[in-house]
């Protein structure tokens, strides 16, 4: 038998089933906080290279 | 520079996927980014960052292009990636604290009594146990499903139903105690 609490629980997991009112609320309000920007590696960005000079003595 | 994450990375398994960007393949790379940017921003918000957390984010790929070479199991870049996530954030706050600067809280769109509770709602998910602050930032901020949430954090769907589910049951619990103190 389903109950009220899986049909809940049905949302929170996959977002089917019949969706909860606070549930929707809370993704309504946090959705500005979405990560949203593209990753940009720096022009110089090698990764032997980086590697090595933090290997060197007084890098971080 | 910016990198691209092509079509024909986005069905291939991870471990290829992690491979290929050790061996240098910079969309690969990117693919990678494309899944994964979302688990490590809600580690980052899990754990206090909020105006930096873009900043955190951009740092912690920064770090694991750099280091790519150094993991030993591809079948690992999940865990991998998340330890790196939350050594960056420590990093990052200790760093403002040193410099005794405030992250600036980004501007959002909205009314004012929305922003109070989008921010009342975030602080709520930050006093919950780890485990169920990271699933529910992934869940609610990110918009990731259950199974999704298994998958980029390399947790059975189980443990993660059972995060959901308890954390949210917390959350609620929280939420409510809140408004009844107002």
């Amino acid at each position: 038998m389903t109950t009220t609490d899986d049909l809940i629980d049905e949302y929170v997991w996959n977002r089917a089933g019949e969706p909860d009112v606070e549930v929707r609320r809370l993704e309504a309000l946090l959705a500005r906080y979405r990560h949203r920007t593209p990753f940009v590696l720096p022009p110089d960005a090698n990764d032997d290279e980086a590697v090595r000079r933090e290997d060197e003595p007084g890098r971080a | 520079m910016s990198v691209d994450h092509t079509v024909e990375h986005g069905s291939i398994g991870l471990p290829a996927l992690v491979q290929a960007a050790r061996s240098g393949d910079r969309a690969a790379f990117g693919e990678l980014y494309a899944r994964f940017a979302g688990m490590v921003h809600s580690i980052a918000l899990a754990n206090g960052a909020t105006a930096d957390a873009d900043d955190v984010v951009q740092e912690v790929f920064f770090r694991a292009f750099r280091r790519l070479k150094t993991l030993r199991s591809c079948d690992a870049f999940a865990s991998w990636i998340a330890a790196i996530a939350r050594n960056t954030v420590r990093d990052v706050q200790r760093q403002l604290h040193d410099r005794s600067e405030p992250a600036e809280e980004p501007a959002v769109a909205g009314s004012q009594h929305d922003e109070l509770e989008a921010r009342a709602a975030l602080e709520a998910i930050r006093r919950l146990p780890k485990a169920y602050r990271e699933t529910l930032m992934m869940r609610l901020v990110e918009g990731l499903t259950g199974p999704e949430i298994a998958e980029r954090a390399g947790l059975s769907p189980a443990s993660v139903r059972v995060n959901l589910h308890r954390g949210m049951k917390r959350l609620r619990e929280q939420l409510r105690v809140k408004t009844r103190a107002r």
